[in-house]
């Protein structure tokens, strides 16, 4: 997304955004310039907080809860943290090390009608890349030479920016969990549940909420929806077959749609009918230079489950919140 | 058809769902029908509810008409191996359970066990032939 909100403004591109900051830091120009250029890239990182990529999950929140839910939250706020006080910048690598793992509620803001509470934490990562043996030393190149690929795993830690929306408007509780670095469903599941287990003290009493929270908006069930739903397009689907076959099936590019592929649609005309358990569909958005697209994601042992239950979704490829909110006005 | 509305002659719903079934597979190649899941069988019978349609899977898997024949698949990341009827209920009797390709036992294996339909011999009499 970087990249292309450079390129809508006729910028010269970078790789993220230290590379971007030391590119332009060296760049000659007047002072008013580089000022406008200083607020241009905090805009564009500002809404790439809010509306980068994240897993997003919807609860069922009257007016009565979300109006206890914005005074008991906003208590919550912990400004002597160091998330606090540099947000909504993130703080360096020292400073992240030292902090906890635990989430930390940061700011509360208002955006018309909604209640969003930002909530900051360190978040610990494990990616498993492949290591070209070509750039190892001989030796290592030597030792290794019995094999035909070698991984490594890297491990790191990310400042993690989560999100608690509070929507009057619509009715419910959104939690946005930020996507920075590799997390897998547990993650997200324990990431979630640590809100929820917050959240959940703080209705008390009212009227009525005996019963809680109660699950997550189940996803599941909006897969064929949104495949059947000839507006976008599907750029990938997860699907199994009555012919004993798991499909991942994804086009080489997100302009096109996986629909009007002849090798999918000929193939689903034969067997008539499978059982899509994922799905990842864009839209395209009037004046966005980005390319909304949410992601249902699955694995292939709940295709054709009658109770499977997917408790989030991806959000991605959003600019603005125009973009934001087209997405999650195709979930209602 | 006609031992459907002999046996279930009083319970019209559950009769509705399983002339449904037979009605979609007697029209489907075999081939189709290999791996036939829990969402599928809803779908030919109209519903989306585990309640709704157990009734329907349970005639049609049991000694009156089995056309539909339970099988039992473990699933873990990507790995499949089909299971036994057999393997499925000592597991579940004994409580314990080995992964079939590294040996290990797996905890929470009965999250693993996934269960799906074939068309029985006397199902597959059912259906068209390509």
């Amino acid at each position: 997304m970087l990249q292309s909100e450079l390129r809508a403004k006729g910028l010269a591109a970078a790789s993220g955004w230290d590379g971007l900051l030391q590119r332009y830091a060296t760049l000659p120009g007047a002072a008013e310039e580089r000022n406008e250029l200083t607020e241009h890239f905090k805009d564009i990182y500002s809404r790439q907080l809010f509306y980068g990529r994240k897993a997003v999950s919807i609860y069922a929140a009257d007016e009565a809860v979300i109006q206890r839910l914005t005074v008991g939250l906003a208590d919550l706020v912990d400004n002597t943290s160091p998330f606090a006080a540099r947000y909504p910048m993130p703080v360096d690598e020292a400073t992240l090390r030292q902090c906890s793992f635990d989430p930390v509620l940061v700011s509360v803001e208002r955006d018309g009608d909604n209640v969003r509470i930002i909530s900051s934490c360190k978040r610990f990562y494990k990616a498993r890349e492949p290591i070209e043996m070509s750039a190892l030393e001989e030796s290592a190149q030597t030792a290794l030479s019995g094999y035909d690929e070698v991984f490594g795993v890297k491990m790191g830690i990310v400042q993690a920016f989560d999100f608690i929306v509070l929507r009057s408007d619509l009715n419910r509780l959104e939690i946005h969990i930020d996507l920075c670095c590799p997390m897998v469903a547990e993650d997200l599941s324990r990431a979630r549940s640590w809100y929820m287990e917050r959240i959940s003290p703080l209705i008390g009493d009212l009227d009525g909420w005996s019963a809680g929270f109660g699950l997550p908006k189940n996803f599941f069930p909006l897969i064929s929806t949104l495949y059947n739903t000839p507006d976008g397009n599907v750029i990938s689907l997860g699907h199994a077959t009555g012919t004993k076959s798991v499909k991942e099936e994804k086009m080489r590019q997100r302009s096109l749609d996986l629909r009007e592929e002849l090798f999918h649609k000929e193939g689903i005309r034969a067997i008539g009918h499978t059982d899509a358990f994922s799905i990842m569909k864009a839209w395209s958005v009037d004046g966005s230079i980005g390319r909304p697209t949410v992601t249902i994601p699955g694995h292939f042992s709940i295709a054709g489950a009658i109770n499977a239950h997917v408790p989030h979704v991806i959000v991605e490829g959003c600019a603005t919140r125009e973009d934001f909110e087209t997405i999650l006005a195709k979930l209602n | 058809m006609r031992q459907i509305n002999h046996d279930l002659g009083r319970d019209p719903s559950v009769r509705a769902a399983c002339i449904a079934i037979v009605d979609y597979l007697a029209g489907q190649p075999v081939q189709n029908l290999q791996h036939i899941t829990f969402g599928a069988l809803g779908r030919m019978a109209g519903t989306t509810s585990l309640a709704e349609i157990m009734p329907a899977i349970r005639y049609l898997t049991g000694a009156a008409l089995p056309l539909l024949d339970p099988q039992f698949e473990f699933i873990d990341g990507e790995f499949i191996e089909p299971l036994s009827t057999t393997e499925v209920a000592e597991a579940r009797g004994s409580g314990i359970f080995y992964h079939p390709e590294s040996g290990e036992q797996v905890a929470d294996f009965a999250t693993k066990i996934f269960m799906h339909f074939s068309l029985s011999e006397e199902g597959k009499g059912l259906t068209t032939c390509r």
